[in-house]
């Protein structure tokens, strides 16, 4: 036994290694806005080193920003100059491959720190894709304390025993998923260039970032699927319930207006869904606008008109000249303190 | 569920170990494997475990007869029906393409019962295992017949299930025996740990990185030109051989957790001397059984070269539905018998010479693996004709991949290795801290790993 002991210690040992590396986020502040450079290109970042480095940013700001939004790579590409609100300080904290769950964990972990900004925009993943995994930038101890505020609130809420054991397997996948993101070999090696001193890989101009949080949009893509499939239901209502709560409980770190809105797709794919509901996004979407009303937040289901031969990066990700001019109008009546 | 996965490493694997050694439910173990191989089964598909407990359970009915010891046509009514669904599942199909025309949308609609079946992964294997538990107890090489439970474990057991090796109950009869009574030993597990981080190793870190290489001439095999078609072969023969070694390495360290001692599938096969020694060294559980279970009772050396076509034919066929596995058996029965026929020349050569020509032969052979015919074709046309330009030659990094892997197999002893044995503390210390460093560093190329090659078989 000698021998196993002597293995899974060394193991350990190594495994721990490689956790300090793939936490391991590089000194300097790539979003500082008096950095001379106003992009910046990256790729091998993982995206909880991202959240990571945001949240960093946002904790050695001044002051809160005036305007965040929140949500994952289908609100990352939206800049300062997008949403065009003069004076306002504007900063992206949206988080690729992450869904609504992050979006309330950043917020957590931002009004924790009396940094949430003052008007915070929150993007929905459409309701149709029942995109809802537990986030995957928080520690493994921060992902435990969450299951219990998960569990505490099915238990309250009256959740049948199949949506509790739905809780528990998805936070023992999401830690696994994130132990198994770890050894990712390209986040690794880039941890390893950046440590000592070597340039990153920068080959990918899909991966160009601005220093106010957002990404340069993907290039638009000619071949847009007609219709998305729709997902089955993955969303618990009274989850949904609940994280919609707790971005609701920024208010008491200083934010004054909460506003969320659900994400776009290709008109084709929406005139689909609007015309086919399915019983699930329609549950969801109900759940969304009633808690949000209890809860004094502004909530946006409603589709505007979207011009059909404007260019996509494909279909569930809409494009910023068409996104940020529908942000900049949601938030004017909310920000006129800092037009210039 | 595959083993080069996360969560069978981390979930799966740690959480069946601790409910298999803990105390006071030990009694409860040929169930716990069970129900842990029917879960790590049905991530393919919950059908096909049902094909697995209808295997399992036929033949049990059918052996537990009180006649069947005595009865032929109760043999025939055991193996039959397991042979029907492995027909059925894996040569149906194969059968009808060979035969009709389906392009023609009413003959493929007639036959689309046979044609549009998913294969259920390992049915050849645990079809094999059925088989020759039912040709042992009927030949009275089995006195005691085990439980049901123990016959499903046996049958099920996950380290094996989906590719072998290909266990003779006699193998493991003695553990399966005393499951409920076993301790855990530490001796096992280092050996466990130790062969489950070599197989790792050598799917992840060689086999896969080959197929890497290779990637891009599998799927055109007309970009190939004279030397990287020598590349594609030699790097193909490497990477068949590191994948499915490394398979059989982590099946027998799953196997030595749970107090199991499967028998090895290799012996060093690239360093045969001859396409017969070969046979005596690659996925040997499968040569033993086609030798024990086909080729003794079609007469053995009685009829040879006939024997040798079809008992080689039959492996081809065992490996796949489809002609190229036929004429692969074919080409390697044509090496074997022109063996038997210049014995006399060819053991009176330098042993270099024989191993060499022995690896060339079975590496050119591993093609009818890769392409389908129209591939083949494509790429000895090319390989003859196509002249190598700058661009088209396998980069220095490529050669270095190869060569690694070729002084590994030639000259790395890894089962010794892998034994994870040493006379002092110093001697285990060093060894399993190599052990780890080469778990971490494989972990970290997991995610890159494909699926192993003999599961679709």
């Amino acid at each position: 036994m000698q021998r196993v002991v002597i293995f899974l210690i060394s193991s350990a040992i190594l495994v721990v290694m490689v956790s300090y590396f793939s936490t391991y986020v590089p000194p300097n502040d790539p979003f500082n806005e008096t950095n001379s450079s106003s992009t910046f290109s990256v790729s091998g970042i993982s995206q909880s080193k991202f959240a990571k480095m945001k949240l960093r940013h946002a904790a050695l700001s001044p002051t809160p920003y005036d305007v965040g939004i929140f949500g994952n790579s289908r609100a990352l590409n939206i800049s300062a100059k997008d949403i065009d609100r003069g004076a306002c300080r504007f900063f992206n904290f949206s988080i690729g491959g992450e869904s609504l769950r992050a979006s309330a964990a950043l917020i957590e972990q931002l009004s924790a720190i009396k940094k949430v900004p003052r008007v915070i925009i929150v993007s929905v993943d459409h309701f149709e894709l029942q995109m809802y995994n537990n986030p995957f930038f928080i520690s493994a101890w921060a992902r435990l304390l969450h299951f219990f505020d998960d569990l505490g609130a099915g238990l309250s809420s009256g959740a049948s025993l199949r949506e509790i054991t739905t809780v528990v397997w998805r936070t023992v996948w999401t830690q696994i998923l994130s132990f198994q993101r770890m050894f990712e070999y390209a986040f690794l090696a880039n941890t390893f260039r950046s440590m000592f001193g070597f340039a990153t890989d920068q080959t990918e101009a899909a991966k160009v970032y601005l220093s106010d949080g957002s990404r340069r949009s993907n290039i638009a893509s000619t071949n847009i699927p007609p219709v998305l499939s729709a997902t089955n239901a993955q969303i618990l209502p009274w989850q949904l319930k609940h994280d919609l709560g707790r971005i609701a409980a920024a208010k008491s770190a200083g934010v004054e207006t909460i506003i969320l809105y659900e994400s776009f797709l290709h008109p084709t794919s929406s005139k689909y869904f609007d015309d086919n509901p399915s019983a699930h996004a329609t549950r969801s979407r109900e759940a969304l606008l009633s808690t949000c009303e209890e809860l004094g937040m502004k909530c946006i289901t409603s589709k505007p008109k979207m011009d059909p031969e404007m260019s996509w990066s494909d279909a569930s990700h809409p494009p910023r000249s068409f996104l940020g001019p529908y942000i900049s109008e949601l938030i004017a009546p909310y920000t006129p303190v800092c037009r210039s | 569920m595959i083993f080069n996965d996360f969560g069978f490493l981390f979930a799966f694997l740690p959480l069946v170990f601790v409910l298999f050694y803990f105390p006071g439910v030990t009694v409860l173990r040929p169930y716990l494997l069970i129900a842990a191989s029917l879960i790590f089964y049905s991530f393919a598909g919950i059908e096909h475990a049902i094909v697995l407990v209808a295997d399992i359970v036929w033949v049990y009915f059918i052996v537990t007869r009180g006649s069947f010891r005595r009865s032929d046509a109760m043999l025939y009514a055991a193996i039959i029906p397991p042979a029907i669904a492995l027909a059925y599942y894996k040569y149906a199909g194969f059968l009808i393409t060979s035969a009709f025309d389906i392009a023609v949308p009413e003959t493929r609609a007639q036959f689309s019962l046979f044609l549009d079946v998913l294969l259920p992964a390992g049915i050849s294997f645990f079809t094999f295992q059925v088989i020759s538990f039912a040709i042992d107890r009927h030949r009275g090489e089995i006195d005691v017949l085990p439980s049901l439970p123990t016959f499903a474990t046996f049958i099920s057991f996950f380290p094996q299930l989906v590719a072998g090796p290909i266990l003779r109950y006699h193998d493991v009869s003695g553990t399966l025996l005393t499951l409920k009574s076993l301790r855990m030993d530490g001796d096992k597990i280092a050996r466990g740990v130790g062969y489950i981080c070599i197989g790792l190793a050598a799917k992840v870190l060689i086999a896969d990185t080959l197929s890497h290489y290779i990637e891009p001439y599998r799927n055109a095999p007309e970009l190939v030109s004279q030397f990287t078609a020598v590349y594609v072969v030699f790097a193909y023969s490497f990477q068949i051989y590191f994948d499915f070694y490394g398979y059989s390495m982590i099946a027998i360290g799953l196997g030595a957790l749970f107090g199991f001692s499967f028998p090895h599938n290799f012996n060093r096969p690239y360093e045969a001397k001859s396409p017969q020694d070969f046979w005596r060294r690659w996925h040997m559980t499968l040569s033993f059984w086609i030798k024990d279970y086909l080729y003794i009772p079609l007469g053995g050396n009685k009829a040879y070269v006939r024997n040798i076509v079809i008992v080689m034919a039959a492996c081809g066929l065992w490996h796949g539905a489809g002609w190229t596995f036929i004429f692969w058996g074919l080409y390697h029965a044509a090496l074997v018998v022109t063996y038997h026929f210049t014995r006399n020349f060819w053991d009176n050569l330098p042993t270099l010479f024989q191993v060499a020509i022995t690896f060339v032969l079975v590496s050119i052979g591993w093609i009818l693996f890769l392409y389908d015919f129209d591939g083949v074709y494509t790429f000895i046309l090319h390989a003859a004709n196509s002249a190598d330009s700058q661009a088209s030659l396998p980069s220095l990094e490529m050669w270095i991949a190869l060569g690694v892997a070729a002084a590994i197999c030639f000259f790395v002893n890894f089962e010794k290795f892998a034994e994870n044995k040493s006379n002092n503390l110093t001697g285990s210390f060093i060894l399993n801290v190599t052990l780890a460093v080469l778990f971490v560093v494989t972990l970290i190329f997991l995610d890159r790993s494909e699926t192993f090659i003999y599961f679709r078989f």
